[in-house]
């Protein structure tokens, strides 16, 4: 896997966004309006930087550890058992997060779009489509985040625009007005609309130039957040801070509102679906992607490709557990909070400050003493 | 090249692809949709005269079942579409008629929609829904007023940004007349509501209607009277606790909406000395001040500012009409009249009625909230309590194109 094309920042900002804008986006403007009323698009704007941070920590650690992902060095900074039940612990997870992106679409899309094409051939079809992006490397993922990316984020802000005069600006007041304590519990669950950046523990290896990651993660996390605060405001906006807390996706919702004047086309959804639908494609093939390299680095195998069948077969499986869509966002709730807090944030973070303790890696800072390793870093 | 066990198999593959690849569930044909336009929705009664009424009409539908007076039979819905047919008459016999209009009587929409399925030759689709009509019975019972409206915000196929009345009588007649214009009555109310800014009906759509229902538990909804061949939107009816309270009249619909802000394109006329002065308004703009006293008296200030022009006088007997002192007692006599007329709404919706179609409520929520904090808990008491004061400021800035 060490001789696989490597990706450009551009690449890895595209990559990067297609991976975070997928299922959550749906349903943000309802959570943070639920957690924190008219000031939901603060909240999002903390979580970002929040994320932003984190994920300025994690390349920190990409640079200390050249050429190693956090399945190599996390072996080496928390001992070799711990690092190899942790990468586990990150395979699961990341397929987990994959069956959750297809059971959602599943849900979304058999429920406004394909009303009598069965759950199981919406799902079993997505696995397909993304075995066959997964069994490519990290390049062609990102090449095709290059190409999809600009559709995904100018189109639907084209026809917000049209929104626009629907919109009442004053349902986000009073300003400030969320009790802080209630403001810091939102935030908990903000943050968890980010997952996925921490994939750059596995992606900044494969950089060629690992040192831009930080500069990369954070444009592409600014662009996430500020598409994320739009669509907050949006629908807040149309609708109000009542109302769209009775609205299962705000955001879908909130594109039926929409009538574009003088346009020969009636309903915009259908776009906007199709759309959606390639970027929740985008986030599962990502994570499946993750999964995969997770496993290939953990048995050292130098193909990937063999794995990802088998796979896509347990995330199938996996997603066709929830009964109905109250069970599945029940999952995905204690998912979020009790699988991907400790993924995305902690957990980066123990490695980190271990490492900096043990002074590790080939950066070290720690006292500030040795200049000359500082030069080579930099 | 490849062993023939991998010919196979890719042989397989390719094959099975065929059938995976192609054909979708939901895949319907354009000439098998039913494309809803409007759709009706009556509370269902059970009377006898009607239902021999029913037989002679439906003489023709055999083995068509009569409503009778079940526990099931709680709504009557209809639905009209249009004779796609017609739009490219060639080929294939087709019905001379406009439209087709059916009714069915059900426990709720969707399983009447169901039953409608069995009669017609296509599948009903709301996609295409213009205007949602609902009948004064309907209205005037809380709950199943409620349930239609659930089962309307939860289908995805109907969109928000349509149109909502309130029928005077059945909802269901308006899709079976035979108007004058426009043979049928989605796209006509649509029209209506594009082209018509008379300010006489209350230019609100199902989203924001359903939105201010779920609210505050009342809203203003258009009010559409069904004559003989032809059909007016005007009035509104007045929604409070989630039913029909009273109808709105014409001129009280429109200034309620002056002290919303809209309906700024409509036309006043005063009787100044004897003479009819026509006002044509070209805009209007409402702000809202609320203050509190130290008693606990909750002042409602609405500053309304109104521009246009004058568009008729008398001709050549009385008095010059370019002339600013005789502008200035329009204006006067204008601002009077408007102000009477919105006090007078605002008085009888706030206070007699107790309903907040303005979100007079909402106001304090968002730009005082430390007063919404005191009064949220018992809203409905304090909001007739509110002082309110309507002062319209009128400005006439072109009289036409003669003195």
């Amino acid at each position: 896997m060490d001789n696989q094309e490597k990706i450009t920042s551009n690449q890895l900002i595209a990559i990067m966004i297609s991976l975070l804008i997928g299922i959550g986006i749906l349903t943000l403007p309802r959570t943070v309006t639920e957690e924190a009323g008219p000031d939901g698009w603060l909240l999002v704007l903390a979580g970002g930087i929040i994320v932003i941070i984190i994920s300025v920590v994690i390349s920190r650690l990409g640079i200390m550890f050249p050429n190693q992902t956090v399945v190599e060095y996390g072996s080496t900074v928390l001992s070799k058992p711990l690092g190899i039940l942790f990468s586990l612990g990150f395979f699961v997870y990341f397929v987990f997060f994959c069956s959750f992106e297809a059971r959602v679409l599943a849900e979304v899309t058999k429920q406004l779009l394909l009303d009598r094409t069965p759950t199981e051939v919406i799902v079993g079809t997505l696995l397909l489509i993304s075995t066959y992006l997964v069994r490519k490397d990290l390049a062609t993922i990102g090449r095709m985040g290059e190409m999809i990316v600009p559709v995904f984020i100018i189109v639907p802000f084209l026809f917000l625009s049209a929104a626009i005069p629907g919109m009442d600006l004053t349902n986000l007041l009073p300003f400030m007005g969320t009790s802080p304590v209630r403001f810091l519990a939102g935030l908990g669950t903000i943050v968890t609309s980010y997952l996925g950046f921490e994939t750059l523990l596995l992606f900044q290896p494969v950089m060629n130039r690992p040192r831009d990651a930080a500069k990369a993660m954070s444009v592409a996390l600014g662009v996430v957040t500020v598409s994320y605060i739009l669509a907050v405001i949006a629908s807040v906006s149309i609708f109000g801070v009542y109302e769209i807390q009775r609205l299962t996706w705000p955001t879908f919702t909130m594109f039926r509102a929409i009538k574009i004047p003088g346009a020969f086309l009636e309903n915009v959804h259908g776009v906007i679906m199709a759309i959606w639908v390639i970027t929740v494609y985008m986030t599962l093939s990502i994570f499946f992607f993750a999964a995969v390299t997770v496993m290939g680095r953990l048995v050292k195998v130098r193909e990937h490709a063999f794995t990802v069948l088998p796979l896509a077969f347990i995330i199938y499986f996996l997603a066709m557990v929830p009964d109905n869509i109250a069970v599945l966002y029940e999952y995905l709730d204690m998912f979020s909070i009790y699988l991907g807090v400790p993924f995305g944030f902690i957990f980066p973070l123990v490695i980190y400050i271990t490492a900096r303790i043990r002074r590790m890696g080939t950066e070290k800072k720690g006292g500030g003493k040795d200049e000359k390793s500082l030069e080579e870093g930099s | 090249m490849k062993s023939p066990l991998k010919k196979a198999v890719s042989y397989v593959l390719a094959a099975v692809l065929v059938f995976c690849a192609t054909g979708c569930w939901d895949r319907v044909e354009i000439n098998h949709r039913f494309f809803v336009l409007a759709l009706a929705v009556d509370k269902f009664e059970y009377s006898e005269a009607e239902e021999k009424k029913g037989e002679e009409e439906q003489q023709g539908q055999n083995g068509v079942q009569q409503p009778a007076d079940s526990r099931r039979n709680r709504l009557v819905v209809s639905v009209v579409a249009p004779n796609v047919g017609l739009l490219r008459s060639e080929g294939a016999i087709i019905s001379e008629e406009m439209k087709f209009p059916v009714s069915t009587v059900g426990p709720n929409i969707h399983e009447a929609i169901t039953q409608l399925n069995t009669r017609l030759n296509g599948r009903i689709f709301f996609g295409h829904v213009k205007v949602i009509l609902v009948g004064e019975n309907l209205l005037s019972d809380r709950r199943l007023f409620m349930e239609t409206i659930d089962e309307l915000e939860r289908d995805h196929e109907i969109g928000r940004n349509i149109d909502f009345v309130a029928v005077k009588g059945d909802a269901k007649d308006a899709l079976f007349i035979k108007p004058i214009e426009e043979p049928i009555v989605g796209t006509y109310l649509e029209l209506v509501f594009q082209q018509r800014k008379t300010g006489r009906f209350h230019e609100r759509k199902l989203g924001e209607i359903i939105t201010s229902i779920h609210e505050i538990g009342g809203a203003l909804i258009p009010r559409l009277i069904v004559g003989e061949s032809e059909f007016k939107v005007a009035g509104s009816s007045v929604i409070k606790h989630h039913k029909h309270l009273a109808w709105l009249g014409e001129l009280e619909t429109r200034a309620a909406q002056w002290i919303d802000g809209m309906a700024g394109e409509g036309t006043v006329s005063v009787e100044m000395q004897d003479i009819w002065v026509s006002f044509e308004m070209t805009g209007l703009k409402r702000s809202m001040e609320v203050a509190r006293d130290d008693d606990g008296n909750i002042y409602l200030d609405i500053p309304i500012t109104v521009e246009g022009e004058i568009a008729g006088y008398i001709y050549q007997i009385h008095r010059d009409v370019m002339d600013e002192k005789f502008i200035e007692e329009v204006e006067t006599a204008i601002g009077r009249e408007m102000t009477m007329q919105c006090t007078e709404v605002m008085n009888k919706i706030k206070d007699e009625f107790g309903v907040d179609i303005w979100g007079i409520g909402d106001h304090i929520r968002k730009f005082h909230p430390e007063i919404w904090l005191d009064v949220k808990d018992n809203w409905e008491e304090v909001l007739p309590d509110i002082r309110a004061n309507i002062s319209v400021l009128v400005n006439v800035r072109r009289i036409g194109i003669i003195k």
